[in-house]
């Protein structure tokens, strides 16, 4: 008798979750999809469900939480309010690559720049209807310490910025107003690679690093 | 549990054809047999898998009955709608993702016409024939998916 009223709870938590998450498929078809549109690819239909899972905060959960949330209110009003969130937190760490980019203006690296440029422009290329889930830009510098892991879209960006203010503030510390020079003149060219800057100074000009200079 | 994704995949309609899709064709004195829809929904499935494709609303059978149903004739009525759902999943896959299916089954029932309510002409044509022929019902056929 329990277990059927488990079960027969279980369906009812099942049948609103379909019937919400329909309905916010129906939002985003049409949104998405030409007027009149009568089917939709797997392929499509995976991209719109993965982008309202990251909108909704569901990445990382397991089917069972996500069926939950479903389940519960309106998703589709979840999802505006969420889409909103990311906006703000896409206009928040556009700011912080702004400011980075001021931070590090005085070290050329085209890699670097031309990914703060891209986080720069996220309030207006960042997708939160159909593709929240995916940055618009492979980041191809590589600060000290960051990993791909491929986190889900803004939280990519969120990791690779706090890890190159933290890079940043350790070239900073350096205090070496001639840091340009020295790099290009111990790693020429290195303006257009990718590595770290922290790297190459580590690995070049480590008498410049505190506690690591050579007496003398 | 299944799969949260496919919490949001539309489950198919009990029936193929619409309230509105059958009321089109009663319009024009066309009706079907429980089996025929049947085997009309049984061969959406098909399509709808082979082609990778879920039905949104009332699926494609019932869109192209409604835009087709001035053009059908009751002699061989399900065979014409088996081959129409075929061309529509096959120009699917060729035209552009912004043509909506709407516009599809708007060609179709133009290309059905051309060919006299023929359905079995129309079945005899390849896609890219019949692309062909629907560029002239709209340049938007001409472009590249």
């Amino acid at each position: 008798m329990e277990s059927g009223n488990r079960i027969e709870a279980a369906g009812s938590l099942e049948e609103r979750a379909r019937k919400n998450a329909g309905q916010l498929l129906s939002y985003l078809v049409e949104l998405y999809l030409p007027e009149g549109s009568s089917t939709i690819s797997e392929g499509k239909l995976a991209e719109l469900v993965s982008s309202a899972f990251t909108v909704l905060g569901l990445d990382s959960c397991t089917d069972e939480e996500r069926l939950a949330v479903l389940a519960e209110g309106s998703v589709t009003e979840r999802f505006q309010t969420g889409r909103h969130m990311l906006d703000e937190e896409a206009h928040r760490l556009a700011e912080e690559a702004e400011t980075l980019d001021g931070r590090l203006k005085r070290l050329p690296c085209q890699s670097l720049h031309e990914d703060l440029a891209a986080l720069g422009a996220l309030p207006q290329t960042y997708d939160t209807y159909f593709q929240a889930h995916m940055l618009p830009h492979v980041l191809a510098y590589e600060p000290y310490g960051y990993q791909d892991e491929g986190r889900p879209g803004l939280s990519e960006a969120e990791a690779w910025l706090s890890c190159l203010a933290e890079e940043a503030s350790w070239l900073e510390s350096l205090g070496r107003k001639e840091l340009p020079e020295l790099l290009h003149e111990a790693a020429p060219g290195y303006e257009e690679g990718t590595a770290s800057l922290r790297f190459l100074v580590e690995q070049h000009l480590a008498w410049l690093v505190p506690g690591r200079r050579e007496d003398g | 549990m299944r799969d949260a994704f496919m919490l949001f995949a539309t489950p198919h309609l009990s029936s193929p054809l619409s309230q509105k899709a059958l009321a089109c064709l009663d319009e024009h004195g066309l009706s079907l047999s429980e089996d025929a829809l049947g085997r009309l929904q049984e061969s959406e499935s098909e399509l709808l898998s082979t082609y990778g494709r879920l039905a949104l609303g009332t699926g494609p059978l019932s869109l192209l009955a409604e835009k087709t149903a001035s053009a059908l004739s009751a002699d061989a009525l399900e065979e014409t709608l088996s081959v129409l759902e075929e061309r529509f999943f096959e120009l699917r896959e060729l035209v552009p993702p912004e043509i909506s299916d709407a516009e599809i089954a708007e060609a179709l029932a133009e290309a059905l016409r051309h060919f006299e309510d023929d359905g079995a002409a129309l079945a005899d044509e390849d896609a890219g024939t019949l692309l062909a022929l629907l560029s002239d019902f709209g340049d938007e056929f001409c472009g590249e998916r």
